[in-house]
């Protein structure tokens, strides 16, 4: 396979997405006010309605679209969400607080064998939303950069 | 991207190195597994006839044909698809051209246009393009190569994925997210075609077995099934595929036969009819041969009933046994009231109690006259006086007791018309003088109280019998085991008669019947016996 092609071609897309950084400003928002709404919001909704679980709706109504010329979507947000009271970004990431209730049981090896003892550990839960998002972009690449590619094409056009 | 603390933020081309591009490529690398692996199935479903194997070798031979017409007929189907999947990746290849040509263009202009060079960019991007007519160009050889060189294995389809897949990320490069997707989906075609015509195999294979020929051969295709059947049963395939050689019939002609019909199926018709004459003659066979096997199941069902007759009596010896343990077991307790009862109105013992409860008030006071004194010398028995009990004394205790033994029995009776249970009350049997106050006074007792006496009573119980069977083991070994002795020897002989099969040398249904018989009359003195056994191991009455 291709592994050092598709490693020039990563290369190649940062360094158009710092050249989208330094355009002209009204080149730059008019290109976001495009990519916003046809590229970046659709790829929001399909990453949306990948989740699933009892936090699927939560996580979905934290999904949104950024206006950036570089195609965004940002899953997060500090508002809590869900009824224990964690945050949209502490069900992407997970979260470990707390240090007194749960209890669980450790061993550790002596010279006479093995002692288990038990002792206070903080409460975990997994964040799972990032194994839904990334399998998702990589399917819609070709599908984005064929639409950013089109935008782009009409944007200058227009200038 | 965005950090642990910070909401999770990707924009693609910043953070396309966070795709796994390479994941698409990984993907049709399975699917060529994939296909290699269905096709190793199918070459094996072949080789095996899928459940031909009851048949035997002829049946395996049966699998090589449908594994050839297979090949002849659905991987036929399977080369089209793949030419066609060839022609779709030629549209794919004109797909990803015009995103390819359409995503450097885009990216020229932004780099144009913003405060760096455009120089080095372009240079990439024209590396791109032709990366990407590179592809086109190889990818859509190699399937149609691939299709015109098909030589009906299945590990050629494989190899037509794994060289698409191969050339789909050759030279490719910055698009080969873009191909490598799509490409999936059209390699896609030749792993569907793959799985029908392994099915379509299989469903042939099943129909050989169901041996179902067109209507002008339903006759002969029932009789060549049923001579199949009994030869199966008969485990003499072997001698069935002799007889086809010498009939000039191969598996071969008759699968095609069975595949083309008209003169071919007439032609394997006329040679399968002397065949089936000849088997039918074997059918008879197997019907004389059942004819034998009639007699014999009627011998068998003769000695069945006679077994039968048998099994009832030993039932009921087993009955008899399992009541001999239940009978000693109350006979044991019943000895043990007896001992209580007799031991209930005890003169002399009421005349020692009353001498011994004198002498030990007696005792006590003296003590404390002694301890009383200065002298740490002195003891008790220098004050104590010796004790005497009058006639009125021992006239009234007997009184008592005679009074307490007359109401025993009607307190007792009360107490189980209150609900105490016949166990409880057999405790309070044995309790014997020392329980008749205690009767009596539960007449009184409440009946919250009652039924805590009874639970407690239930949990004794259980204690008393463990002490019991632990008595009869570890106290009297010698009797205990002169009890088992007994009756290992009565099962011992009793098993022997009854084991002989009836009517031989044997007992007769009849004596039997009178064994059993002897066996419930003879009980109630095998009971006491043991019962009187267990006794004198314990040297008491038993619970």
């Amino acid at each position: 396979m291709a592994g050092g092609d598709l490693e020039a071609f990563e290369r190649e897309c940062k360094v158009t997405a710092r050249n989208l950084r330094r355009l002209p400003a009204d080149l730059r928002k008019a290109l976001a006010a495009q990519v916003q709404p046809r590229v970046a919001a659709p790829l929001a909704g399909k990453v949306a309605q990948t989740f699933a679980g009892p936090w699927a709706a939560p996580l979905a109504a934290s999904t949104k679209a950024r206006k950036l010329a570089d195609p965004t979507i940002v899953v997060g947000g500090g508002r809590p969400v869900v009824s224990g009271g964690a945050s949209a970004r502490q069900l992407v990431y997970g979260a470990t607080w707390g240090g007194g209730k749960r209890v669980a049981q450790v061993t550790r090896k002596t010279r006479a064998g093995s002692v288990t003892f038990r002792r206070h550990v903080t409460k975990q839960f997994q964040g799972k939303a990032r194994d839904n998002i990334f399998p998702t972009l990589r399917s819609n690449g070709a599908w984005v950069l064929d639409q950013f590619a089109a935008i782009v094409d009409e944007v200058w056009e227009d200038q | 991207m965005a950090d642990k603390g910070r909401d999770l933020k990707v924009s693609i081309l910043s953070d396309a190195d966070q795709f796994d591009l390479a994941s698409p490529a990984d993907d049709l690398e399975r699917l060529g597994t994939a296909a290699r692996d269905a096709g190793t199935d199918l070459d094996d479903l072949g080789r095996a006839g899928d459940g031909l194997d009851d048949l035997g070798r002829s049946a395996r031979n049966a699998g090589d044909d449908l594994e050839r017409m297979g090949r002849s007929s659905d991987l036929d189907a399977v080369r089209k698809d793949a030419d066609r999947a060839g022609k779709g990746l030629d549209g794919l290849g004109d797909d990803a051209a015009t995103t390819a040509k359409r995503v450097d263009g885009a990216m020229d202009k932004i780099a144009a246009s913003s405060k760096r060079s455009a120089a080095e960019v372009n240079k990439s991007m024209d590396k791109a393009g032709e990366g990407l007519d590179e592809f086109k160009d190889e990818s859509a050889g190699t399937a149609r190569e691939a299709a015109a060189s098909f030589t009906g294995s299945f590990d050629d389809v494989a190899g037509v994925i794994q060289e698409t897949a191969a050339n789909a990320f050759a030279g490719f490069g910055p698009l080969g997210m873009a191909a490598g997707i799509a490409g999936a989906a059209g390699i896609g075609f030749l792993v569907t075609s793959i799985t029908e015509a392994k099915e379509r195999v299989k469903e042939l294979a099943a129909g050989l077995l169901e041996l179902k020929l067109d209507p002008g051969m339903d006759t002969a295709a029932g009789r060549i099934r049923q001579v199949l059947d009994e030869m199966k049963d008969a485990g003499d395939l072997e001698r069935f595929k002799t007889a086809a050689d010498s009939a000039g019939l191969s598996w071969s002609e008759y699968v095609s036969a069975l595949a083309n019909g008209g003169e071919e199926a007439e032609r394997v018709k006329a040679k399968l009819q002397p065949l089936v004459d000849q088997w039918g003659g074997a059918a008879a066979m197997f019907t004389e041969a059942g004819g034998g096997a009639n007699d014999l199941y009627n011998r068998l069902k003769d000695q069945t009933a006679a077994t039968d007759t048998a099994t009832t009596s030993a039932g009921a010896y087993r009955e008899a046994l399992a009541g001999l343990d239940v009978a000693e077991e109350s006979s044991v307790a019943v000895e043990g009231l007896t001992q209580a009862l007799e031991g209930f109105t005890n003169p002399a013992g009421v005349y020692s109690g009353l001498v011994a409860d004198a002498t030990e008030k007696e005792r006590e006071r003296a003590a404390a006259v002694a301890q009383g004194t200065k002298d740490s010398t002195d003891d008790w028995t220098d004050y104590a006086k010796s004790v005497d009990v009058s006639v009125s004394d021992y006239i009234g205790a007997l009184e008592r007791q005679v009074v307490a033994q007359e109401q025993w029995a009607s307190n007792l009776a009360t107490l189980a018309r209150r609900g105490v249970s016949e166990g409880t009350l057999a405790e309070l049997e044995r309790m014997g003088p020392e329980g008749a106050p205690l009767v009596a006074k539960l007449t009184k007792a409440s009946d919250a109280e009652l039924t805590k006496l009874v639970g407690l009573m239930k949990r004794k119980g259980a204690d008393s019998t463990d002490q019991l069977e632990a008595g009869l083991r570890s106290g009297a070994p010698g009797v205990a085991g002169e009890v088992q002795g007994i009756r290992d020897d009565m099962k011992a002989r009793l098993s022997g008669r009854i084991d002989v099969p009836v009517g031989v040398d044997g007992p007769s249904a009849g004596e039997l019947a009178r064994i059993r018989a002897g066996i419930r009359q003879g009980l109630s003195g095998i009971q006491v016996s043991v019962s009187a056994i267990a006794q004198t191991a314990l040297g008491r009455p038993v619970s």
